[in-house]
């Protein structure tokens, strides 16, 4: 009884330890983030809205309509804030530890924390980015309403988790396989962009091209959070379970990766 | 009180592998300062990385029943791009002792000026070590693990830094890791020689400085 009710403090002792370290570390990276430019803030905002103009300008001169008349901003909207989301969390979770090898002297500080840290402050910008579009396009009389708004940003949140898990499992390796941290997001990150339904819903490809898009758990995500934000989308082809899934394996494999590599991560992070 | 069992730490090197611990066992007693001697490459700092609980031993445990603190060296443990005072609020907060108070003891006492605002890649390696010490005499570790690192301070500094430990030195020691003998003499009540892998305490720090100077006539 004894044993494992002190078991079970040092248990809570430790979590306590963590939590601080990674509030320590949010409010470190806030200072990284944003605190070095004074419009630090802004540029949250300008690479997606400079993205969501250049193609809604694509999509009405080509003429193209979207299924079931979604209109195309917020389709934009949809599809680039979740997709950059995912993109940023796996390069802030892959370059987390090079960024921040000096505090990995303080025993309590892991590179995973580093990495949960980064996802945190990555995923919180993404939610006051998407609020601040939609309330923008409010403010500028377009109707938004949101079918079933938990569900929306819930697949928000969850491609901020994808990303967390796909680039701490990738993080893990890196102290291995240096070249990882440029093969990311030059080889996988960049095409992912193009495949994964941001400015386009499987319904529209064809249909051997579709069953190959359908492979990319992103697309299934994009799809599904569209289907909960817009009332007249109804999903057709996206899986709940293959979503799911592939987002509990991602994680799975990160803190996997983590634990299985725990000693060369940090043997290789001091030998340098 | 700090325990070695057993310690064993070795590196990949090229094909074979580089000893660096061999099965180091020691005691290091509550309130009393130790100084490491060493050449070079011998494992100093890779044996303080082990005591600090940064870096794992290949086999063997350190026990602890005291705070120890983070191995403070050359990079002081700040990233490049947190100022003086960022640094201060983020050691505080990551061991529970309140931001402003660290914020403070450290300003007055590193005494860098309008420095202490600037992102900490702008600093001297003085100033970086000022920074360090005056962060961890706020948060009030009882070991100080230290890599040569007092030397690098200014005379007025290295003597500001004497008193204050001396101050606490009834309930805080430190573990000086170095191959400056005369720091070792000045700042510890005994010390030790690490050479081959091994760790040999002795009762007084004239005795090992002997027994290093001997190793270093041998080079």
């Amino acid at each position: 009884m004894r044993a494992s009710s002190t078991q079970s403090e040092s248990w809570l002792k430790s979590a306590g330890v963590q939590a601080r370290v990674i509030h320590a570390l949010v409010l470190r990276e806030v200072n990284v983030k944003f605190a070095r430019h004074r419009l630090g803030y802004l540029w949250a905002f300008v690479e997606p809205v400079a993205f969501i103009a250049a193609f809604a300008l694509i999509l009405s001169v080509g003429g193209r309509t979207l299924p079931a008349g979604m209109p195309a901003v917020p389709f934009l909207i949809t599809g680039i804030i979740p997709f950059f989301l995912f993109r940023d969390v796996v390069t802030a979770t892959l370059r987390g530890v090079s960024a921040n090898k000096a505090l990995l002297v303080y025993p309590q500080v892991s590179a995973f924390d580093v990495m949960v840290a980064r996802f945190l402050l990555e995923t919180a910008t993404a939610i006051v980015v998407f609020v601040v579009l939609l309330a923008a396009m409010m403010g500028l009389g377009i109707d938004v309403r949101i079918e079933r708004p938990i569900e929306a940003f819930g697949w928000l949140i969850a491609m901020g988790l994808a990303g967390f898990g796909f680039g701490a499992a990738c993080g893990a390796l890196e102290p291995l396989f240096p070249a990882v941290e440029r093969i990311v997001p030059a080889v996988i990150l960049r095409p992912l962009f193009w495949i994964s339904g941001v400015f386009f819903t499987s319904g529209m490809l064809p249909a051997d091209l579709r069953d190959l898009a359908l492979l990319n758990p992103l697309l299934h995500m994009i799809e599904l959070m569209r289907s909960a934000f817009f009332h007249e989308f109804e999903n057709q082809y996206a899986s709940y379970p293959y979503a799911l899934f592939s987002l509990l394996l991602a994680l799975f494999l990160a803190c996997l990766l983590h634990r299985a590599l725990r000693r060369h991560i940090l043997i290789a992070m001091h030998a340098q | 009180m700090i325990e070695l069992r057993e310690i064993s730490k070795s590196y990949r090197l090229g094909s074979g592998r580089h000893i660096v611990l061999d099965s180091v066992s020691a005691v290091f007693p509550t309130g009393k300062s130790v100084g490491i001697l060493g050449v070079n490459g011998a494992g100093k700092s890779t044996l303080l990385r082990i005591i600090g609980g940064v870096e794992p031993p290949d086999h063997g445990t350190v026990k602890k029943d005291v705070r120890v603190s983070w191995p403070m060296g050359f990079s002081g443990g700040f990233s490049p791009n947190m100022t003086g005072r960022q640094g201060a609020r983020f050691v505080a907060r990551i061991y529970g002792e309140s931001p402003r108070a660290v914020e403070r003891f450290s300003r007055d006492f590193a005494e860098l000026g309008p420095y202490f605002d600037m992102p900490i890649r702008t600093y001297s390696s003085g100033m970086r070590a000022r920074l360090a010490f005056a962060i961890s005499f706020a948060v009030e570790f009882d070991c100080y693990l230290v890599d040569e690192v007092i030397a690098t301070g200014d005379a007025r500094f290295s003597k500001k830094y004497r008193r204050a430990f001396k101050e606490r030195a009834s309930h805080a020691s430190v573990i000086l890791v170095s191959h400056n003998p005369e720091a070792i003499r000045a700042e510890c009540d005994f010390a030790a020689v690490l050479t081959r892998g091994s760790l040999t305490l002795y009762e007084t720090v004239d005795e090992a400085m002997g027994v290093y100077e001997r190793l270093m006539e041998r080079r």
